[in-house]
């Protein structure tokens, strides 16, 4: 079954956030992504702060798909913060990044990274990303409990947000 | 008398060892700059050639997404324009790949050690498929000998000048690979033999050139920089490359390394 919690994609290109929406249209993936384009709204929607303060609306997502370069604050600091904080450390993190340096590579694998792509040449080549992230990310990976919809709050940190109530 | 000589100052000899020394730490000062320089041009290479594929990728897709999603209302003619400005960002894509490997080899940090040329040619056979298809004869006199040098500069010298050994032979010409090594002294030399067009004498320097070409780009793909990356593999390896070739009967390349032992 797909975790309903939304996807959090982190990317201050307009045309990679198009690409991989599209990606994910193609895919089937129905859960909502929200989109931020810079390092620091990525952790204060992590966080609930300013313009995402409202858990209702902004939940604490299942997955991060994460890009390097962003303004304000770099994807691997995000990374970072995510991993340093007990509440986050669980959540699915892929960085899709547009190289494969080795140094960066490394270091995102030693902070705690869970996969890390790079962004394709070709629209067809993105498209099998989202149906990889779609069947394995979302179909066949379990995700920590941190990111359950219905969760049991009472031992985080945060409270799971309830998409559904009264179910 | 000669006690008494050696006791006294002598101006001439200590101004010649100051001027010594003072030449010494010039050289050195000149070459550390002149490295520094190298090494900044080098990355400032590899930044652009980064961010020049964020653009291109955009070309890409974008192209791509109207001559998919789109087709019914594109024009054949149109589509198949699209097709070409996707053919160019692909072709320009590959060579900055190679710019960036090129930079790679030249930057990264090499770690020589004994290396088992067996496993490297095994590992780059299974990178590179084609080169292990029925297409492609290859003969490996096992076992090589061992070399000393860094693991990714060797794979990657020694795959590119698999890959030319395939690549630049006639369409209608089985291309066959001999690879074998031979002990010279303290040094083991690893020869790559194969049956393609060859190089003529007087165009066997200009090969390791970066962007040097022989060949017309429609009849061998590629922009002319895969065998500067193997000059560059090597020499930081403080290794020898070579070739021997004939003109229409094929070449021999050759990598010289201190040998190893495992």
């Amino acid at each position: 079954m797909i975790n309903p919690a939304p996807i959090l994609h982190v990317e201050d290109n307009e045309d990679d956030q198009f690409f991989l929406k599209r990606a994910f249209n193609a895919a089937g993936i129905q859960n909502t992504v929200h989109i931020v384009n810079d390092g620091q709204k990525a952790i204060d929607y992590l966080s609930s702060q300013g313009d995402y303060a409202d858990q209702q609306q902004f939940p604490t997502p299942c997955l991060v798909i994460l890009d390097l370069k962003l303004p304000k604050i770099h994807g691997l600091d995000v990374l970072k913060w995510i991993r340093s904080h007990k509440e986050f450390k669980s959540i699915v993190v892929v960085i899709l990044s547009s190289s494969p340096l080795r140094n960066d590579v490394d270091m995102a694998y030693n902070i705690g990274v869970n996969s890390f792509l790079v962004k394709p040449l070709s629209a067809d080549q993105m498209t099998h990303i989202g149906r990889l992230i779609k069947e394995y990310w979302l179909e066949a990976n379990e995700f920590s409990s941190v990111c359950d919809v219905n969760g049991p709050p009472d031992k985080l940190g945060v409270r799971p947000p309830r998409l559904f109530d009264g179910q | 008398m000669q006690k008494e000589m050696s006791q006294r100052p002598d101006p001439e000899r200590a101004e010649l060892i100051r001027a010594k020394a003072d030449l010494e730490r010039t050289v050195a000062r000149q070459s550390r700059e002149l490295q520094e320089a190298v090494e900044q041009l080098e990355s400032f290479a590899y930044s652009i050639a980064h961010d020049m594929r964020a653009p291109l990728r955009t070309m890409h897709q974008y192209a791509e997404i109207v001559a998919r999603d789109f087709a019914n209302q594109v024009p054949p003619e149109a589509l198949s324009y699209l097709e070409k400005i996707m053919g160019a960002a692909e072709k320009l894509d590959s060579h900055i790949r190679e710019v960036l490997v090129y930079t790679r080899v030249s930057q990264g940090r090499l770690e020589m050690q004994p290396i088992s040329l067996d496993r490297i040619l095994s590992e780059i056979l299974l990178m590179a498929p084609h080169l292990n298809s029925p297409a492609v004869e290859l003969t490996a006199r096992l076992p090589l000998h061992p070399v000393i040098g860094d693991h990714t500069a060797l794979t990657q010298g020694f795959s590119n000048l698999l890959a030319n050994a395939v690549k630049f032979v006639p369409a209608e010409r089985k291309p066959k690979i001999e690879v074998w090594t031979e002990l010279r002294g303290e040094n083991v030399r690893i020869y790559i033999k194969d049956n393609g067009i060859g190089i003529a004498a007087n165009d066997q320097e200009r090969i390791f050139k970066l962007f040097e070409r022989l060949q017309p780009e429609s009849t061998y793909e590629g922009s002319g920089i895969g065998l500067t990356i193997v000059r560059r593999a090597v020499e930081r390896m403080n290794g020898k490359l070579g070739v021997e070739s004939e003109e229409g009967k094929g070449s021999t390349f050759w990598i010289e390394l201190r040998k190893g032992e495992l």
